[in-house]
């Protein structure tokens, strides 16, 4: 019941906000109805658990976005002084990386993270590790140390 | 000018300096995998500033909400096309460029 309750209230959200319709009255009915039969469609295909909404992560995950989009920055910056350096400075490797995040969605977030900064972008995912293909041996040296799978992790507790 | 002009001025001129580089590296890099690597997301970076920088001489807040849900979607789905095209290859045994091995694309 509790991940029905959150698609509705989270599609509810997104629909006003898209909409911006607050005083006509039948296109808010128009809307509730809308969102309620996606939510007995989802439900009718049983992807209403917690892969599907997995909605208990979202606040931790908006605690997650400023260390992301500062780690996004400051790869993107050593990408930056790379592109432009008439020697092009890369010494692009693939490699195995060791990851522990158990619940599908914490391991996306790691995945998508790692391929969203510059550098390093996940091939492979597997049960226990993951394909990184790296531009540089620090990009290989500084995911190994697992900086980043550590804040990944507080998604969890 | 005010305030949010000026702010938009300089998020929109970085945006355009990030996104050059993307398209510069996409031309200088030796093989796929490494211009994913640009491609894929110092264009991510460049689009997301542009939007933010258009986020601040919006109209009205639903505008506003609007184009900064455009940006956290395109975050979301930047380095998954990334992922597929990237998986895409791998299976196709790609073999990527390395220093000690420059043939790697066939």
């Amino acid at each position: 019941m509790m991940p029905a309750l959150s698609l509705f209230l989270l599609l509810g959200v997104f629909w006003a906000l898209l909409s911006g319709q607050f005083h006509n009255n039948f296109l808010i009915v128009a809307g509730v109805l809308c969102i309620t039969f996606i939510v007995w469609i989802s439900r009718r295909m049983g992807v209403l658990d917690d892969e599907g909404v997995p909605a208990r992560f979202y606040p931790r995950t908006l605690l997650y976005l400023p260390y992301l989009t500062w780690q996004v920055i400051l790869s993107n910056w050593d990408v930056f002084k790379r592109i432009w350096s008439p020697s092009l400075p890369i010494d692009p490797r693939m490699a195995w990386v060791d990851y522990s995040t158990r619940h599908p969605f914490v391991t996306t977030t790691y995945a998508n993270s790692i391929t969203l900064t510059p550098g390093t972008v996940t091939v492979i995912v597997e049960e226990r590790r993951m394909l990184i293909h790296c531009l540089t041996p620090d990009a290989e040296s500084g995911l190994k140390e697992g900086d980043m799978e550590r804040h990944v992790k507080t998604l969890e507790d | 000018m005010h305030w949010n002009e000026i702010v938009t001025t300089v998020l929109l001129a970085l945006g355009c300096v990030v996104s050059l580089t993307g398209s510069l590296g996409l031309l200088r890099m030796p093989d796929f995998y490494t211009r994913l690597h640009t491609s894929g997301k110092t264009d991510s970076l460049g689009q997301f500033l542009i939007l933010i920088g258009l986020a601040f001489v919006t109209p009205d807040v639903l505008t506003c909400i609007k184009v900064v849900s455009v940006g956290m979607i395109l975050m979301i789905a930047a380095p998954t096309a990334t992922h597929a095209i990237t998986k895409a290859a791998h299976l196709h045994d790609l073999r990527p460029w390395t220093r000690s091995d420059p043939g790697g694309e066939p």
